[in-house]
């Protein structure tokens, strides 16, 4: 129990029982729910996700994002977005150096399965894109990737919980 | 001031338990957690990029194909609309159009399901869409392609259990990427 003196001379007993009580449910809560994902990734501000039925969870760290207002590719930016896709006069620059990035990314992943030993581990890129983007943008990074010899993608979303 | 909790034992001494220590503790261990804790639950949905080869088809998955039915499911997403087309060995191609508000997409839904039954062992469609359409509603349509919808009664679990639980065609190719 704490205690404290009041003004007349009388002790004031403080019960701190039950704070302990509350702590300890909510560390158990938060020590549950901090274990329970594999990768802990951050939403970039820029972008809000969809919802959808999903149920697979996330597990790695998203190389490509698409927010509304720029594209980045493992957080380097590649160019700003106006209205949902690069200005005219930059559009082929921009889709060159993303191309490029791609290229460089693949190229160190097939580094790393030599160096690892493993086949076929640099296949997938996952993605993470503002709700409001238009296919058109999404299917010119593909493409991008594609070439990269890059398949099979991850578009991150956010679960349903109904 | 004292902060402790005072206990007599048998030989008539008071064990005092100063449980300050542990609620400056909690208090840190609380911040620390409620800082990196993460409300929203992310999931991924998987697609598919359409690639070509000139590698000569492997004849065992020819074989194993001439013994399962297979449909080939085509849809295509405009920005008010998605139409549906299946091809079935020696049928006609089936066209259907629906329009994007729930209801419509319902029944989408119960359409492919329909097709999942005649054709259990298929897993692929490919989707088709148009530049405009926001990323928000293609991923609504992709869970409608892949997921048996939540929420329905449970007779639709029940009474195709040949489906497997959760998936109707878990493979998604994005066909767009190379037009």
């Amino acid at each position: 129990m704490a205690s404290i003196g009041a003004e007349n001379g009388q002790q004031v007993s403080l019960n701190v029982m039950p704070l302990l009580d509350i702590f300890s449910i909510l560390i158990l809560f938060l020590l549950m729910s901090f274990s329970s994902d594999p990768v802990n990734h951050d939403v970039n501000q820029g972008v809000e996700l969809p919802n959808s039925l999903s149920m697979v969870s996330l597990d790695e760290v998203p190389t490509i994002v698409l927010s509304k207002s720029n594209v980045m590719v493992n957080d380097k930016v590649i160019g700003n977005l106006v209205n949902g896709a690069f200005s005219e006069k930059e559009e082929k620059e921009l889709y060159h150096v993303l191309d490029v990035e791609l290229e460089k990314l693949a190229e160190a992943g097939k580094k790393f399965e030599k160096v690892e030993d493993k086949e076929k581990m640099v296949e997938t890129l996952t993605f993470e894109i503002d709700k409001s983007q238009k296919f058109r943008l999404l299917k010119r990074v593909m493409l991008s990737a594609q070439q990269a010899e890059y398949v099979k993608f991850k578009l991150m979303v956010e679960k349903q919980t109904s | 001031m004292q902060h402790k909790k005072r206990r007599v034992d048998a030989g008539g001494t008071s064990v005092e338990l100063n449980v300050m220590p542990f609620i400056d503790i909690f208090s840190l261990l609380c911040t620390f957690l409620l800082f990196s804790a993460v409300f929203v639950s992310i999931g991924i949905l998987e697609v598919q990029a359409p690639y070509l080869t000139n590698a000569a088809p492997d004849k065992s998955v020819l074989e194993d194909k001439d013994k399962k039915k297979e449909i080939l499911i085509n849809i295509d997403i405009k920005k008010d609309q998605v139409v549906l087309r299946s091809l079935a060995d020696g049928e006609k191609e089936s066209i259907t159009k629906f329009s994007v508000d729930k209801e419509s997409l319902d029944k989408f839904h119960a359409m492919l399901l329909a097709l999942k039954q005649k054709f259990p062992t298929s897993e692929k469609a490919t989707v088709y869409s148009d530049d405009d359409v926001e990323f928000s509603q293609l991923v609504s349509i992709l869970d409608a392609v892949k997921f048996l919808e939540t929420g329905k009664p449970q007779e639709h679990a029940q009474g195709h259990e040949h489906i497997p639980i959760g998936t109707l065609f878990p493979k998604i190719i994005i066909g767009s990427v190379l037009l």
